[in-house]
């Protein structure tokens, strides 16, 4: 269906998905099953989603221009974008043409996210652990892929926010955090504007109860990390020259 | 000299709360009421002005009074008031509303002991019942309450409800109040004179109140020792200056105040609801400026004038309005030092009353948003008002406000913007019950709650279809009828509360420049003059609407069938019911349920605007609903919008409870297309706020981040080109967070005391009456309040 959207939530949030004060439509179902997901009623595109026709979302993102101050806009999330990615790229497109800010949120691990990479104004994606194997054994999700389309944001110059969710036992420790490093190095190589940004999302487990209204289990456990955890992926990506932000 | 240390008179403030906490019966208003029945006969000769000013000064040369040894000022306005505010009473309940007041009902509000008997109770009441104040409001409620039994509209006599000018009694005295009559005495019209007596006898009243806690004074320093007696040498000294004397300092400027409070609260015993301070800020920073009081000095008195609001064991003066900051008419911003040790009082003291509220404006500094931080996300303590002092220049300048008057806004109770000292506008005179009348505009004039007849609207003998699609144009033709109605029995409360002059308060509201009493139906007193309408059920009557055209347009053949389904509550007809909520609702961002608002929130406003009061003076239109959501709501039928029989309303100008359904963000751009500058008479609108989305770790920074996320999109959107909206309270918790509250009060509240917000007021939440607790839970419902 290239003309619709399916979306689980929609609502407001200031700047913690982009710039300023921003619309963010959550799109339904994912490709990967990270078991800490705070959304897991997205992870299914039938389930508890609305079907919105293009034309209707960009009405109501037009009506909505009032509460994009700050320079503010529209943001995309998921579930992935990228299953929908045909449809939100038309939108998308038509928003860019009426002056609105776009961005999406992204876990990059689609081949079908490259549709998108050069469309938005800012792009936040996902970078959940350098380890290949591990990653695919705790969330399904494909390293090689995620890395590419990161570098091929990065070689278009455009603004570019890469999130790792720090989690025990998944992805801490000096090991990790040199090969989180040794990543941005690369990218930063690559680019000319040096628009790449980290940050840094600590585990939590504000999404815990959804799964207890929705008869699921949530599995993962001790996933909280220690401030001396942080801090060690943080010193390790400023020596680097990472530039971390807070949103 | 003595040295104020602020952190021995903190102590004292709070033990002087805990005290005043511990009286749970209140006598100052009957020993008042009955010594003025004494002396009707006395004086009956004089005007009513003259025999009220007189009969009171009797009533306060008698008053028992006294002065507690945690007190550091002289007065107590516990004296003033009875314990009736239903919504802090525990037996309140939602069903036992009557729309029927009983001006009388005070006297059940007193436990007979053997000094009070009952005898005695009684003997008052009857007399009372014989006086042309009760015997004219019983005519009124007599002639009107078929309307009123079941809410299409209620009103109500305004006591209370002003703002005091007092700034010129601090600056130069009672004195030049004084001499300032003696003036007019000698040159006014013959029909005055009486009326500038009756001023200047009250002024005299506060000053024999002030002789007798002088004399309180003076034998408790005979027996003080150490810092207790420098303390009351300090205290009578100042008795012997303030307030006949222009007060000199901080300390003499706060007596001063004290006690002109207490006296024009005690003119109106037993209901004095609803004064308000006003820029306590700017009234005290020159005193304090003078002196160069610190931050915590100045705090630590303040907690002493912030005490002096709350009365008995439940604070059962309720409703009494401080402002801070705000702006002055070129924009430059008027927050100052007392500002911020105002904040540090409220904060330290977390006290029911009284209300604070904040004027903001685009130039707000940052600091001021960063002290507030600690406010909004501290549990249980208390949270701003929060006012848009930009839009405010807007709506009163186009309301007729002089520019140069708009400075001095404050607010009367809860939300009701008035200008001090010189506004009376009767805020509470009316209250217009949209959701009802449209229930009897569907049912022919008939309750679909009881049944009864309440008024004879006219009928045409049509079908259901056609009743539908003429839903509107005989809901507004039939508000226009209700409207009339209502006019008339608010104007007749009003020539009943004329009947009760109230020559103190004249004094500070600009009387001493007309002479006329702020109550006068003639000639009126005071320079800006209305009588307010509250007005209920917005947006559950716009959601009707639209669910009706949904009907006629997708199932006209149910016409008949949803007709039948509101006299039935819905019995049976749940899928009719899910089809009617399916309808777009306001809210949401949806263009045609807000439209729908839009419309009726103009027509009603325009409506209730054209109508005059008992001077000639329109009506303010007031979108608040200060419990009443509930209270009227229980009255209601089953209204097509899906909203049952007896449900509560939608609250002010918000959505209903639940039908909010995408956050925030889609309420604020729902509500800002709404009229505001229409909305002279105020408005009210509530958000709770989930603290989990303010993550940042100082309350300083979760101040600005309050400012970016709720206050800057609402108040001050540069994309907005209408008038904005210019109030705002918040609760920033959560319904499960009260649920834990309620259920482990010593674990959550250890102090007995959970401030929360209930409409225009603070209340501890644990005080409240089930009903409101559960009314405040129920609007903090998550899908409304949701910042993503």
């Amino acid at each position: 269906m290239d003309d619709s959207l399916f979306v689980f939530q929609k609502g407001f949030n200031f700047s913690q998905d982009g710039p300023g004060n921003r619309l963010v439509y959550h799109l339904s179902g994912c490709n990967m099953i990270c078991p800490w997901c705070s959304n897991p009623e997205g992870m299914k595109k039938e389930d508890y989603s609305q079907k919105y026709s293009l034309s209707e979302i960009f009405d109501e993102i037009i009506s909505c221009k009032m509460m994009f101050f700050d320079n503010g806009g529209v943001t995309f999330t998921g579930g992935e974008v990228s299953l929908q990615a045909t449809a939100l790229s038309r939108l998308i497109k038509n928003l860019k043409d009426a002056g609105i800010h776009t961005c999406i949120e992204t876990n990059a691990s689609l081949k079908d996210t490259e549709k998108l990479i050069p469309l938005v104004d800012y792009m936040i994606a996902d970078f959940k652990s350098p380890d290949k194997e591990l990653l695919k054994a705790v969330t399904g999700g494909n390293l090689e892929i995620i890395k590419q389309n990161i570098i091929k944001r990065v070689e278009l110059n455009k603004p570019l926010l890469i999130r790792i969710p720090l989690i025990n036992n998944f992805n801490t420790g000096q090991k990790n955090a040199e090969l989180f490093s040794e990543f941005f190095r690369t990218l930063y190589k690559k680019s000319e504007s040096k628009e790449i940004y980290a940050e840094i999302l600590t585990y939590h487990e504000f999404g815990k109860d959804k799964y207890k209204n929705l008869n699921l289990s949530y599995s993962f456990n001790d996933g909280f990390v220690s401030s001396e955890q942080v801090n060690l992926l943080k010193s390790e990506l400023l020596k680097n020259d990472v530039k971390i932000i807070k949103t | 000299m003595y040295k104020f240390n602020a952190n021995i008179l903190t102590e004292m403030a709070n033990k002087l709360f805990k005290e005043e906490r511990k009286i749970n019966h209140l006598e100052g208003w009957f020993v008042i009421k009955e010594t003025e029945n004494k002396f009707e006969e006395k004086y009956k000769d004089f005007s009513p002005m003259k025999k009220a000013a007189l009969k009171f000064q009797e009533a306060v040369k008698v008053l028992p009074i006294s002065i507690s040894e945690n007190a550091i000022f002289a007065g107590t306005q516990r004296d003033a008031f009875a314990r009736s505010y239903a919504l802090i009473n525990p037996s309140f309940k939602v069903e036992t509303f009557a729309g029927y007041c009983d001006p009388t009902a005070v006297f059940d509000d007193i436990d007979p002991t053997e000094e009070f008997t009952k005898e005695r109770i009684e003997k008052l009441r009857e007399a009372e019942k014989n006086t042309p104040y009760v015997k004219t409001l019983s005519e009124v409620y007599d002639s009107c309450e078929n309307l009123t039994g079941e809410v299409a509209f209620f009103i109500e006599q305004v006591t209370g409800h002003l703002i005091p000018d007092m700034r010129s009694v601090l600056k130069y005295g009672v004195k030049k109040l004084l001499s300032q009559i003696d003036l007019k005495l000698a040159s006014c019209p013959q029909e005055l004179k009486e009326n500038y007596e009756a001023m200047k006898i009250s002024l005299e009243t506060v000053l024999l109140l002030t002789e007798r806690y002088k004399t309180i004074a003076e034998e408790s320093l005979e027996k003080a020792r150490g810092e207790r007696k420098e303390q009351l040498e300090l205290m009578v000294n100042t008795l012997s200056r303030v307030p006949f004397e222009p007060a000199q300092g901080l300390y003499e400027a706060i007596q001063s105040y004290i006690l002109m409070w207490e006296t024009m609260c005690l003119e109106q015993a037993p209901n004095p609801f609803a004064f308000s301070v006003g820029n306590a800020d700017r009234i005290f920073e020159p005193f304090r400026a003078k002196e160069n009081l610190s931050r915590d000095v100045t705090a630590a008195l303040l907690k002493h004038f912030l005490v002096f609001f709350n009365v008995g064991d439940r604070s059962w003066a309720i409703s009494q309005n401080l402002i801070i900051s705000g702006r002055d008419k070129n924009g430059n911003d008027l927050t100052n030092d007392t500002t911020y040790a105002l904040l540090d009082a409220y904060y330290d003291m977390n006290l029911p009353q009284p209300i604070l509220s904040v004027k903001l404006h685009k130039n707000t500094p940052d600091k001021l948003y960063e002290e507030l931080g600690r406010f909004l996300f501290t549990p249980g303590c208390l949270t701003p008002s929060l006012f848009n002092d930009d839009s405010l220049y807007e709506v009163l300048q186009d309301a007729g406000v002089d520019v140069d008057d708009i400075e001095d806004t404050s607010i009367a109770g809860c939300q009701e913007p008035l200008i001090m000292g010189k506004d009376n506008g009767n805020t509470t005179n009316s209250w217009f019950n949209l959701g009802k009348i449209l229930e009897l505009t569907l049912n022919n004039g008939y309750s679909t709650v009881t049944g009864e007849k309440i008024a004879d609207l006219p009928s045409e003998k049509t079908d259901a279809l056609t009743t539908l699609k003429n839903a509107r144009e005989n809901f507004y033709r039939n508000a226009e009828f209700f409207c009339d109605e209502m006019v008339k029995a608010a104007n007749g409360a009003s020539v009943a509360i004329s009947h009760l002059p109230v020559p103190f308060l004249s004094t500070v509201m600009g009387g001493i420049e007309t002479g006329y009493d702020v109550r006068d139906i003639k000639n009126q007193g005071t320079k800006y003059n209305g009588s307010g309408c509250l007005i209920h059920g917005i947006s559950v009557v716009a959601d009707s609407f639209v669910a009706i055209d949904k009907l006629l347009s997708e199932r006209p053949q149910d016409a008949e069938r949803l007709l039948n389904a509101l006299k039935t509550n819905f019995e049976g007809e749940e899928e009719l019911r899910e089809f009617l909520l399916s309808a777009p609702k306001f809210g949401n961002n949806s263009e045609k349920a807000d439209n729908e608002a839009v419309e009726l929130t103009n027509k009603i406003a325009d409506m209730v605007r054209s109508r005059k009061n008992y001077l000639g003076n329109p009506f303010r239109p007031d979108f608040s609903t200060p419990s009443t959501h509930l209270l009227y709501g229980y009255w209601v039928g089953a209204l097509p919008c899906g909203r049952k029989s007896r449900d509560m309303l939608n609250y002010g100008l918000d959505p209903l409870y639940g039908e909010a359904q995408n956050g925030l963000g889609f309420r604020t751009l729902s509500l800002m297309k709404l009229p505001f500058l229409k909305m002279c008479g105020g408005y009210a609108s509530h958000f709770g706020i989930d603290p989990k989305y303010f993550t940042t770790d100082s309350y300083e920074e979760k101040g600005i981040k309050f400012k970016n996320k709720v206050m800057k999109p609402l108040f001050f959107n540069e994309l907005n080109n209408s008038v904005a909206p210019f109030y705002l309270y918040v609760n920033v918790t959560t319904a499960e967070i009260l649920r834990k509250v309620l259920a482990e009060p010593k674990k959550y509240a250890p102090s007995g005391v959970y401030i929360m917000r209930i409409h225009g007021t603070f209340v501890n939440f644990l005080d409240l009456s089930p009903a409101i607790q559960q009314d405040i839970i129920k609007r903090l419902d998550p899908q409304s309040t949701t910042i993503c």
